[in-house]
């Protein structure tokens, strides 16, 4: 045991003490705070306004019945040109033409029946698809409204028609609060995605770990001093510790930037939770204070702990099968990668898993996915903010236990085997006979 | 005869089709330096792990002090692998740490001794080093001071000499005889002859998972000897030594006779008598080279 505490304390404090290890616990938060800029700023990015010409020829439009109510991409002029004259002046090579295409409605255009005499779109490049599809709206819209019209409704009329509407949602389980599914999904799917995430990263580190050791020969000495098992554990804990230290300076790193945005704003920050790429242009100032509000209603403890058990229970998993694979690899490239390709698999197959079981938090996938030892470490945690039964979450634990008890066996076996074993290419054939033979 | 430290018997050991040990026994003395010698596959590497339990023999007992060996026992060991291996990342003062704390050393115990070796080989300066920064002949002096650190009873040291330069490699001998003078018993894996007739006081050669021969140096020697004696000598050797002794061959000045009889003087005398001037006598003995490459032909040759 003292062995296993000192092997611990060498693998965690050699790789806490690295650079990289100070540099993306510090980074990683600003790099998420920096990949939501680039959402938002992708988001509300406008594709550079296009000027569209519209000549009525059949009389029936107002001048400035045309217009792009839900975004500017789009500016409609009237000119006074002919047809022929506007088709030239935009085929014409201008460095500045005074429009980018011509919307050209016909002399014979029937309102009751818009598609027997189609209105053209004119342009020299192939238009967009928001384009296209701002036109079809602000066209469509223009027609409603002429509609309308000529039935003769009033301008109120037609405004009150056009009215917004906004559903309450509510669940009527007892612990059920108001606008939380938005909420839990986006936390939920935060939740998968860095354990996702994280769990590569460190089953890389532990396989590159245990290569290290088997390539420079330093793990002969060790195992005159430790028995394989104690090595292969203590790596594991080791590095898994690493993980959740890094995870506890992101939680306290979130909390400062939190505390400090509200000692500056004097308000609850959304930055300190990534929600702003989701807030969808359009969503009013009423819906983000509602998501605000919910916002300090979530009890983030039971999520922080779910995660931080489904990420070591998952490490420990996977972990020891990275080390398995690290252990029976040579140092060829090719060689590792025919061998990890069967752990990668499970975990990104859960990803994708993921996303399903987070439109559908109590469907059937998401249940046997968070059920399953396999994917429960990246399911699981996606759940708690949905409040699963804790019966599912408890058997969901105890499986990932069993789950990781199992891979661990497995793994300390394909370990011990492979870390003494110098230039021979494994097949996975042979992984299976040193599986059976231990 | 002295103590044994280690004592093997019928040590058996496959790996599939391959036998790497075959029914070897042996007794390793106390305070000796015990040369495993072999060609490359001959089972050195197999009989090592065993010794250090970092494989265990199909069958087959291994005594530590006269008491079957456990896992406690391998404290007391040290093992200097033949592929020198050290995290690279490590500082040299870390890492002697860490390998002697696995040992068993307490931190305080293992940072004095540290301390001490580095010193020694005058290498305190490297102490805060990582090993990338390091020569391979320092790195080198770094691993022989993990091995025996936690200063083991027994030392097993697998080619120690490979890669370093003479003087480094003169420092490590002298280590060497020192520890086995203070009592520490040493095998010393090779495959290279020359270096074994220096350093070693008995010797197993193995080839082929199996024991070829035991026993002392010296005695090894005079049991192979051919009974071929040397003469130099100036001027000219009369025809009649010819005669009277069976010359194998002849050049200017120097002379190689066959001679089986207990009285080796007789020659001496013969050529006194016939007034040679002999500059040298002696008996050739073969190295331990020869013995080997004898013992393997014969092997193989009954097989």
């Amino acid at each position: 045991m003292k062995k296993i505490l000192l092997i611990i304390e060498r693998e965690y404090l050699s790789r806490v003490k690295r650079k990289s290890f100070i540099l993306t616990t510090l980074a990683a938060p600003l790099g998420l705070g920096v990949l939501i800029a680039i959402a938002v700023f992708i988001n509300t990015f406008k594709t550079g306004t296009k000027t569209v010409a519209v000549l009525d020829e059949s009389g029936i439009f107002k001048s400035g019945t045309f217009e792009n109510e839900d975004n500017t991409s789009i500016r409609f002029t009237y000119p006074e040109e002919g047809f022929e004259a506007l088709n030239k002046e935009l085929g014409a090579e201008n460095d500045k033409p005074k429009f980018d295409a011509l919307l050209k409605i016909p002399a014979d255009f029937d309102i009751q029946d818009p598609n027997k005499n189609k209105i053209r779109f004119y342009s020299m490049e192939p238009p967009g698809l928001s384009l296209k599809s701002g036109i079809n709206r602000t066209v469509r819209d223009a027609i409603r409204h002429k509609k309308l019209e000529i039935n003769k409704f009033s301008e109120e009329q037609i405004v009150q028609l056009d009215s917004k509407v906004n559903i309450e949602y509510t669940n009527l389980s007892k612990d059920a609060k108001e606008g939380l599914t938005e909420l839990s999904s986006i936390i939920g799917n935060l939740m998968g995605i860095i354990i996702y995430i994280t769990l590569m990263v460190y089953g890389m580190m532990t396989m590159k770990g245990v290569m290290e050791e088997k390539n420079n020969r330093i793990i002969e000495v060790l195992v005159s001093s430790v028995k394989p098992f104690q090595l292969l554990m203590g790596k594991i804990i080791g590095i898994g510790l690493v993980g959740l230290t890094q995870f506890v300076l992101w939680g306290i790193l979130i909390v400062i930037t939190q505390i400090a945005v509200v000692g500056l704003i004097g308000m609850p920050a959304p930055d300190a939770m990534p929600m702003t790429p989701m807030s969808r242009p359009g969503m009013d100032a009423g819906e983000m204070s509602a998501v605000l509000s919910t916002l300090s209603e979530i009890n983030y403890l039971p999520i922080a702990a779910a995660f931080l058990f489904f990420f070591m229970g998952g490490f420990f998993l996977y972990g020891s099968l990275f080390a398995a694979v690290g252990a029976a690899s040579s140092s060829d490239d090719g060689d590792i990668q025919s061998l990890t390709f069967p752990i990668t698999i499970p975990i990104v197959v859960s990803f994708i898993i993921l996303i399903k079981a987070i439109e559908d938090p109590t469907g059937q996938l998401a249940f046997w996915g968070s059920i399953c030892p396999l994917s429960s470490p990246i399911i699981m945690p996606a759940l708690i903010p949905f409040s699963p039964p804790l019966w599912q979450v408890g058997l969901s634990a105890v499986l990932l236990i069993g789950g990781f008890l199992c891979t661990t066996y497995l793994a300390a076996k394909v370990y011990r085997t492979g870390i003494l074993m110098y230039g021979k290419k494994v097949t996975l054939k042979e992984l299976a006979r040193w599986i059976m033979r231990g | 005869m002295s103590n044994v430290l280690l004592s093997l018997s019928h040590l058996n050991k496959r790996y599939g089709n391959y036998i790497a040990s075959n029914d070897i026994s042996v007794d390793i003395p106390q305070g000796k330096i015990f040369g495993l010698l072999g060609p490359n596959g001959a089972g050195k590497t197999t009989l090592i792990r065993m010794i250090t339990r970092i494989t265990l023999p199909d069958s087959g007992t291994i005594l530590f002090n006269g008491q079957p060996m456990t896992e406690k026992d391998t404290a007391r060991i040290g093992y200097m692998p033949e592929e020198r291996g050290l995290y690279k990342k490590m500082k040299v003062l870390e890492q002697l740490l860490y390998l002697g704390r696995l040992k068993g050393l307490s931190r305080h115990d293992a940072m004095q001794k540290i301390k001490y070796w580095l010193q020694k080989f005058e290498i305190e300066s490297w102490a805060l080093k990582t090993i990338d920064e390091l020569s391979k002949g320092m790195s080198q002096k770094v691993q022989f001071i993990a091995t025996i650190l936690h200063e083991p009873e027994l030392l097993i040291l697998d080619e120690p000499f490979s890669g370093l330069d003479p003087i480094n490699s003169r420092l490590i001998e002298e280590e060497i005889h020192a520890l086995s003078k203070s009592g520490k018993s040493i095998i010393f894996s090779t495959h290279r002859m020359e270096q074994v007739e220096e350093i070693c006081d008995t010797i197993m050669l193995v080839n082929k998972g199996q024991k070829i021969l035991e026993g002392d140096v010296q005695e090894l020697k005079q049991r192979f000897k051919q009974h071929k004696f040397l003469v130099r000598y100036s001027g000219q050797l009369p025809d009649s030594f010819a005669a009277n002794f069976n010359v194998v061959s002849r050049d200017e000045h120097e002379a190689i006779v066959f001679y089986e009889g207990a009285d080796h003087n007789a020659i001496l005398r013969f050529l006194v008598q016939q007034n040679v001037s002999v500059n040298e006598f002696k008996e050739i003995l073969p190295g331990i080279g020869d013995i080997f490459i004898q013992s393997i032909q014969s092997q193989s040759a009954a097989i």
